[in-house]
Formats: structure tokens, sequence, C-alpha cells
């Protein structure tokens, strides 16, 4: 480093960042750059002596300057470029007026300046800084550059004469301008760029909904813009300019633009097309499992890969963030924890449930994948999921899960024998329905809720907290404990019972591959159903490992689009972003953020509500007298209705239209996951029949996570007294509206859910039943694991 | 959000309903009732000279209640009397904030016509606990004082303990548990009962947590605003924010320092 001009500096001619811009260019065409500042006095020049030294600073023109003219960094745009294709670059500013310049000498000083458009200035046309960008690039393929400006109304254009003035400037597109499609400054930059290799810059907008471009015409005119990507916008992946630089630029020889872009992760590309399109995210597609094998052919490609994957991780060691125990210990693990390692960091119990699943099951996908390419199994590998919502065999293990034996007569790394699953579902037991729906999850349109809502309570980033949405609670909990059955603290049995060895269990991640496509499935559910917008929820990061083994971290606002963002999508899903974000008028401001529509307007009022009076809290209504304990079998409690609240639970009122009324089941204590799901039902008749119970069934109780609840070593912000809500306004107005609601006798009963017996096609039970009957019920265990319910009461909001 | 349109009927509903939220403001105004009521006391010179007023004020610091232990060689009941009723203003002051979420919990967890009753039955019972053992921490220090021990070298002490308390796993029971609720009966007899048995859970299980941090105020008075302001933040973002149980080990070093600072000058 040395030093070759003692002027430009801060210190070294008091300049200024804020004041002076500098700039390093050709301005005497001899191939070698000069250094070019815009000084208080004018344009000062350092010409380049041809080894890298430079001549003594020398004023170039007595204008552009700070006293000189008056010019200002944020209001007049200064450039220094070869207007006239001599070689030696001119300067031209945007001034107020409109856009002068001063043609190079050839010697370091520029001629006097002239007006050469009465356009693009402060006052003529009124550009700002701030939201009209303004370039000079060649959009009409004569080797000079044009005046290109973004304005309020689109792109405007102002074609070279090739020797230092313009034509008048012309709407090249109604586009990418403040008004035309809301583009800001602050939010979407905007290029010019040949991406077709015909010589001509074309017009590249990150927007919201990705990279919008518009192929120019030759003529200073643009086609109608078109998504080029679903990418790199402010929604699309949540690219933001004051964290994520993105430039375009040919990356390979074809001589058409590329996208690079410096996102979270590193440095993404996408790769122009030629037509103003780019090459997307490959987009993998995860299988419903039960679609891809049945019991009589349990191994298909991707089974089969999975299988060979899984083995592969396993046989690394557990310092290896790419290993199998390595991975299931970010879940949760009873290994003590190496000094930096991030363990023990599964989100439950709240509102980062889903997302924080979302991206562990992202990476370990890719781990995977790397795992399922080592092991001859296709590239495209992508995590399968297991719809267990459904009549048998959906509802029974996967049957390669069953299996001890891969179909080359291999140990099957995907099987675990009782007691580490539960014996009845490895003897083919059934998931009942009460279980395995998620109807009652999916009707919740709040994610959050006042009270209560789809996605769980706004919580810290412990492991376990105290407020578990409607999703997490069934099926997720409650599945959770049916395949593991009892646990003994130890990953010893009962594997997927105890969030420290869950996901230990292969099975594991096609669970939770399962709750992440009813996550995609709620929000394609519609009807003012949305992630939460706060920044809490959006911004905040989260440790993972990557496939090289590398610590890495993804936000909220990183995960939101599956397709676009991480590149997978779900075997049911039948549109992706890719088919319906670019659809439609072409405008940037489709994703809403930019210009709120009418609709999204309606959606906001729908959610506060149609009084502008917010909702009071839900009022408590009935309530149990003392504790119950739940000890494996059946037990019953009758609320009481104090005298001053009787009215709120008349058949009327809980039949009232826009009435919720939430059950709750609140203090609930245990010393150990006694590996039962307690199912919940209010006002169940004697000698219940299936369909008494179907239709009384309001939840489940599931101990999962109490055994980092109890834990005081373990983060958590949770008290151990768990407290369950129920939305049980359906069946009491469906009670209320058949007369068979007695608000004198309201009884909730808690029932342990059972498998169901193993059956073949024809619904006739199969051989394995008498195994199924022997390994099943475990009441012996839940009996010695008592479960103690505080309260139960109901409140009406 | 009320928009400048918005007709005071609206905003009447609104403010009423954002209370139903917060059925604890009450508590919440006690506790500012209590700050204010010790700010002016200390700006009306009452902790200064309680003693030149015949009987020890009822802002009298504890100091001059030893002080006059030592000049009398007898207890005045007086004496005693303030100590007691400015420990009551002090633990309301730094104790009620922490408590907020769980007398909201109460208000929220009994039906409408009990809700005040319920929470006054709530903080009644964990202010007497900590009257309690208020009366014991003074007795404790006052102790300390007829044994010669001065007030910096009790609090230097108590500082001490209340380091190594952090580290403890009693600590991180008490402050796990912290979120730990009582089955509340809809009404009647047991619903009482259960009030008063949460307020009083709440407060033992907040006295194993900070027991010595109550000792070193116990040392050095309700005079002291800044220390009480110090150790109500210090207390309040420990049993009520996740960040604020992260703190617990580097608190314990903090505590650890103010206590060599505490009593470097008697060691010189």
């Amino acid at each position: 480093m040395r030093l070759v001009v003692g002027d430009f500096g801060f210190s070294a001619g008091g300049w200024r960042v804020d004041r002076h811009p500098r700039f390093v260019t050709d301005v005497t065409g001899d191939g070698y750059p000069d250094i070019v500042g815009f000084g208080d006095a004018g344009v000062w020049v350092a010409r380049n002596n041809g080894d890298g030294t430079f001549a003594p600073i020398q004023l170039g023109v007595g204008n552009f300057g700070y006293s000189a003219g008056g010019w200002r960094v944020e209001r007049h745009p200064r450039f220094v470029v070869d207007l006239t294709g001599d070689g030696g670059a001119d300067v031209v500013g945007f001034g107020d007026g409109g856009v002068w310049v001063a043609r190079s000498n050839g010697d370091g000083t520029f001629a006097d300046p002239q007006l050469v458009v009465a356009n693009f200035g402060y006052a003529a046309g009124g550009w700002r800084v701030e939201r009209h960008p303004r370039l000079l690039t060649d959009v009409t393929g004569d080797g000079v550059p044009d005046i290109v400006g973004f304005g309020d109304g689109g792109v405007w254009v102002a074609p070279s004469n090739g020797d230092g003035t313009f034509a008048e400037p012309q709407l090249g597109a109604e586009d990418f301008g403040y008004g035309a499609g809301g583009w800001r400054v602050e939010r979407h930059p905007r290029f010019l760029a040949d991406l077709t290799g015909d010589g001509r810059a074309d017009v590249v907008g990150f927007g919201d909904g990705g990279t919008w471009t518009a192929l120019g015409n030759g003529d200073g005119t643009f086609a109608a813009p078109q998504l080029g990507i679903a990418d790199f916008g402010y929604s699309a992946g949540g690219w933001r300019v004051e964290r994520h630089p993105r430039a375009v630029t040919v990356l390979e020889g074809d001589g058409q633009a590329d996208l690079v872009g410096f996102g979270d992760l590193g440095v993404w590309t996408a790769r122009g097309q030629g037509d103003g399109t780019f090459e997307a995210l490959p987009v993998l597609t995860r299988r419903d499992v039960w679609q891809l094998t049945s019991a009589a052919a349990p191994w298909d490609p991707i089974t089969e890969a999975y299988a060979r994957a899984v083995g592969v991780m396993q046989s690394r060691p557990v310092e290896d963030p790419t290993s199998w125990a390595f991975q299931a210990a970010i879940h949760g693990t009873y290994r003590p924890t190496a000094p930096g390692v991030r363990w023990n960091e599964c989100k439950h119990g709240g509102w980062y449930f889903f997302s924080w699943h979302r991206m562990y099951l992202y990476f370990f996908e890719r781990i995977l994948r790397a795992a399922a390419a080592e092991a001859g199994g296709p590239d495209d590998f992508a995590l399968p999921y297991w719809d267990y919502a459904g009549p048998s065999p959906r509802n029974t293990l996967p049957a390669p899960f069953r299996q001890p034996t891969l179909a080359d007569g291999s140990p099957n790394p995907l099987f675990l024998p009782a007691p580490l699953r539960s014996p009845g579902i490895m003897n083919g037991g059934g998931l009942p329905p009460s279980a395995t729906s998620s109807t009652a999850a999916l009707a919740q349109t709040a994610f959050v809720g006042t009270t209560f809502g789809f996605g769980g309570g706004v919580t810290g980033t412990a492991q376990f907290n105290g407020s578990t949405g409607a999703l997490e609670q069934t099926p997720h909990n409650g599945i959770h404990v049916l395949l593991g059955g009892s646990s003994d603290g130890a990953c010893g049995q009962g594997l997927m019972s105890d969030p420290s060895c869950a996901a230990l269990d292969p099975i594991f991640w096609l669970h939770h591959s399962n709750i992440d496509r009813l996550w995609n499935r709620w929000i394609a559910l519609g009807g003012g159903r949305a992630n939460p917008t706060e920044g809490a929820w959006l911004d905040q990061p989260f440790p993972f490992y990557d496939e090289t083994g590398a610590l890495v971290s993804l936000t909220g606002a990183e995960i939101i689009d599956t397709v676009g963002q991480l590149g997978y999508t779900y075997g049911d899903e039948v549109t992706s972003r890719m088919s319906t974000a670019g659809a439609g008028t072409g405008k940037s401001d489709e994703s809403g953020e930019l210009a709120p529509s009418a609709d999204a307007d309606a959606d906001a009022d729908a959610d506060a509500g149609a009084s502008p009076v917010p909702a009071g809290p839900p009022e408590l209504a009935a309530a149990t007298d003392a504790a119950v304990e739940l000890t494996g079998g059946v037990a019953s409690v009758v609320l009481s209705v104090p005298a001053s609240t009787a009215d709120l639970v008349t058949a009327d009122a809980v039949g009232r239209r826009g009435r919720t009324v939430y059950l709750n089941v609140e203090d609930i204590e245990a010393e150990r996951n006694p590996g039962v799901v307690y199912g919940v039902y209010v006002n169940l008749p004697s000698d219940p029949s299936a369909d008494d119970r179907a239709r009384h069934h309001v939840g489940n109780i599931s101990l999962f996570g109490i055994e980092i609840m109890n834990d005081p070593d373990r983060a958590h912000d949770g008290p151990p007294g768990m407290r369950h809500t129920f939305d049980v306004s359906p069946l009491l107005g469906e009670l209320a509206a058949a007369g068979a609601w007695d608000p004198d006798a309201i009884t909730v009963t808690f029932e342990p859910l059972g498998l169901l017996p193993p059956v073949d096609d024809g619904g006739h039970e199969t051989a394995d039943v008498d195994a199924f009957r022997g390994a099943e019920p475990d009441v012996p265990a839940a009996a010695e694991r008592p479960v103690r319910l505080g309260r139960v009461s109901l409140f009406v909001a | 959000m009320a928009s400048p349109t918005t007709p005071p009927s609206t905003r009447r509903a609104q403010l009423a309903t954002a209370l139903a939220w917060r059925p604890d403001w009450p508590v919440a105004l006690l506790a500012a009732a209590a700050w204010s009521l010790l700010v002016w006391l200390q700006l009306s010179g009452w902790g200064d000279g309680g003693g030149g007023r015949g009987t020890a004020a009822p802002g009298a610091h504890l100091g001059h209640a030893h002080h006059e232990l030592g000049a009398t060689a007898g207890v005045s009941a007086a004496a005693v009397a303030g100590a007691v009723g400015g420990w009551v203003l002090m633990s309301t002051a730094m104790m009620a904030p922490a408590t907020l979420p769980a007398v909201r919990y109460v208000g929220l967890n009994s039906i409408r016509r009990r809700r005040a009753r319920a929470m006054a039955l709530y903080v009644t019972a964990y202010l007497v606990v900590w009257t309690a053992f208020g009366a014991v921490a003074l007795a404790l220090v006052a102790l300390a004082a007829e044994a010669g021990a001065s007030e910096r070298t009790v609090a230097a002490a108590a500082l001490a303990v209340a380091a190594g308390w952090q580290l403890t796993r009693a600590k991180r029971r008490a402050l796990i548990a912290c979120g730990r609720t009582v089955p509340l009966p809809p009404e009647g007899g047991r619903a009482d009962a259960a009030c008063l048995r949460f307020g009083t859970r709440q407060a033992a299980r907040c006295i194993v947590s900070c027991w010595p941090l109550m000792l070193v105020m116990a040392a050095v008075g309700h005079g002291n605003l800044l220390a009480m302001a110090a150790l109500t933040a210090l207390v309040v973002g420990e049993e009520r924010s996740a960040w604020g149980r992260r703190l617990r080990a580097p608190l314990a070093v903090v505590l650890g320092a103010a206590a060599v600072a505490a009593s470097e000058p008697l060691s010189l």
C-alpha cells in the first residue's frame, strides 16, 4: 500500500462523502483510469501516468462542485462516462434545470458545461434522489450510453445522439416507477443490464414478488415486464436493500446477464436464460409415503434412499454435525453439550414451533440428500411425509419402518424394535382419528389469536413455552406420544415420546414433514389465515448446521415460502408459486405490500372484528372445584356453574353465533410422561358408541415435553403446570341446537386414546392382531405415572 | 388505536377493554403509590432525620432504628413499628411489580363477581409473607448491628451471599417455578383459600429466589432509592423475562463485584 496522491482525502483537501463524489475512470482516453473528484470549486482530476502513479491534481472544470454551481449529493447525481465513444469520459450532472454535460478535452480538462436535456432535474421534472434513480447506459445498441431515469410514471429514456447531446425523453416502460408499480429506492434496487446478449440494456428490477425484467426494443422502449424469477425480492426471499446487495452481471461467456445476490447464507446466483427469465431454484417434491409404498411393497427408490442415507448418517461420529446423533441432538439430547455446539434448540409451546421445525427439516434434508447421493440414491431426493389422517393402512406406521431388513437383506436403519417404539404401533396398530385429525386446528383462522390460535402464542425462544397452538397439540403432540409409548428418560425406550430422543427415530422426520405440510395447507385455506408479521417472529435467527457441517442460521422471514425460498413443495400442493406469482398484470405490487389492496384492508378489518372496540378477555363461566388425577383409566369431572355466571352458559348463550367457548385444562402436572394420550370429551353419554365419541371429542391431552418442563436445568419459559385450551364452540353449538345441552351437568371426560387393531384392506382384523393385543394397552405404566389436572374450566368470549 | 375522529364513547369502551385485559392495574397503581411515597419521604428528609421527630417516622431507615437500639439499650416499640412499616412500604414498591402477571392471572381466571376479591386476597397473602420475612431480616440485621457489624459490612456480606445464591440449583428452580399457578375453584371458601394459597406460594417462591437481595435492602434501608430501583429492575427482569433468566450467572459476577466494592474501604 502506498500513497499516490496527497489529495482527495478526508484530511488532505477536506473531501467528504456527503459532499464530494469521487470516481476512478479514464477521462483522457489513454486507456488508463484517472482520478476524478467533484470538489467544492469544481471537478478535479489527477491523471494516471500509465504506471499507477498520478500527475499533480488539476481543476478540470470549474463547475459541478459544492460551491461551483451549488451541486448537492442529495439532489444532483453526477457521473463520469464516455458519451461520444472517443474513449475519454465526459462529466454528466443531473442539476436543477436538467442534465448538464462537460465533454472531455482528452487532457484532463473539460469543455464548458452545456445543458443537454431540460429534464431529469430537481426542478426540471421534479426528479428526486430518494425516489428516482437515474443512470447512463446504452439501451439502443449504438455503443454510447443513453439517459435512463426511473420516474413516477415509469422508465424514461433520452437516447444519445452520440455527440454528448440527447433526443427528447420518452416513456420507455410504464412500470418500475414510484407511482407505476410502487417501486421504492429503499426496497427495490433497479438496474439496466443486457439480459439477451444483443448489446442493448434491459431493465431489471428487484420488486416485492421477485425479480422483474423488461426487454429493450432497441429504440428506447421496452417490452411488457415479466417476472424473471420469483426470488431476490422484498417478499420473495426477504431481500433487503440495507442487508443484501444485489447485482446483475454476466457470469458466463454467453453475454447474457445473470443475477447475483449477497443473501444471509452467502452468495446466490440465478443464471440468465437470455429471454429475461432466470433459472429458478430446482423445486423438489416431498411425497406422501403411503403413496410411495404399501405393506406388500415397502421399498421404492425414495424410501430405500431414505433408509440408506439414514444408515450413512448413523455411521458418522457424533461430533460430526452431519451425523444422525448430532442432528437429533439439535432437537434435544441427554448427552452433555460441548462448548459452542448448538444442541437442545427445539422450540415448542409457542409461535416459533412451525418456523423452527421447518428450518430444522430443511437443513436435515440437505444433509440427507448429500448422504443419499453418497449411497447412490437420487440427487433430487426429498424427504417424504406421512399423512396419518385416514383409514388403514394410512394410519399405521409406514411399511418401510416395520421391516427389519432392506430389500437386499441388510439391516434396515428405519426399523426400531419395541420398546424403542410403541409395541402396539410396531405390531400394526392404527392411530385413532381423534389423534390424527387436523380439522379442528385448520379451522382456526388466527395464527396467534387473543386466546388461542393455530400456531401458538407469542413467546420467547426457550425450548418449551406455555402457549401451545392448535396444530401443535393435535395432531403433533399426540402422535409423538402414541408412536413412542412409554419412555424412560434415557432414550432406551419410547423415543418419540421424549423431545430429547424423538429425532433419533427416523419416523420423526416424516411426522414433521407432515406437520410442515399442514402449515402450508393452513395458509392455502385463506380466509384471513396468515403468518405473524411481527419482527420478533420474522427476524429471530435460529442456528443449524448445513451439509458441509458449517454453522448457519435462518430467520422466519426466510422460510415463509417453501417453493421460492427453500426449493421444495409437497406432492399434494396443486399450485406452485412460480405458476401463480407470475400471472396477472405484471406489476410488482401484486403482494399487496406496496399498495395495500381493498382486499388487504378488508382482511385487516375482519381480523379486528366488525366493531371498532376490540374484544375483552374471555370470562370464566364454570370450573371444577378440585383437582383430578388421571391414572390410565377413564375419569370424569363435573363443572360447577356459579349463579352469577349461569347466564353465560345457557343453551341460548352457547349456541349464539359469534360466541366462542373455550374449555381449559389448567395446571396439568406430571412427574413423567405416562406414554398415554388422553382424549377430552364434553358431555359424553354413558356407554358411548364410536359415533358418540367422535362427536363429543374436543381435543387431546399429551404430556410431550414434560421432561424438559420439569427440569430446572433446561431453558424453558413455561411453568411445569401446562395449560391446554380447546375451542368447544362447534360442539356446544351443535348440542344447543339439538336441545341436548344441559348447563347444570357440564361433564368433561378423559379417556386414554387406544390404537386401532390392525386390519386388512377389507377391514378384517389381520393375523397381527394377537401380537397387537398382547402389546396393548400400557395401563400399568400410566397408573405409575399419574397426571394431575388442577382445574377444568369453561370460558366464554 | 383511536383515530382523532373516534367518538369519546368508543374511546371509553376501548379503555375499558384494555383495562379488562389488565385486571391487575389497581396493584400496579398501588406499587406506583408506594414508590411515590418513598420518593416524597426521601425528598422531605424523613429518611435522614426521622429520629428528630420524637418517634421513628414511618419512613425511618433501619439504621436509625438500630441507632436508637444502641442509644436506649432497649427496643422501642415505635422504632420497630416504624421499621416494619417502612419494610411493608418497600416490599410493596419492590415486590408488587414482579407479581403483577400472577395478579393478572388471578383476575382473568376468576368469575367476574369475585375478581377484585380474589386479587385482593392474593396480594394480601403475598405481602403478609414478605412482611414476615422482613421482620426476620430486620431482626437479623439488628442483631448484626448489636454485634458491632457496620451497615456496610452487613450489606457487603448480603451481596456476597446474593452472588453465591445466584448459582444454586434452588435459585434456578425458584425462577423456573415463577410461572407456576395454583388451581382456583370458581367460588366459595375454597376459592378464597386457593387465592391465599397462591399468594403465599408465590411469595415463598420469590423469597427463595431473591432473599439475599432483600437482605441487602434490610441492611441499606429504603432510604436508598437507587439501590431499590436497581434491585427491583433486577428482580422483575429475572422473574418475568427469558433474557433476565439468562442473566442469572452474569448477575452473580455483578453482585460479587458489588460485594467487593462495598467491603473494600473497610479492608484497606
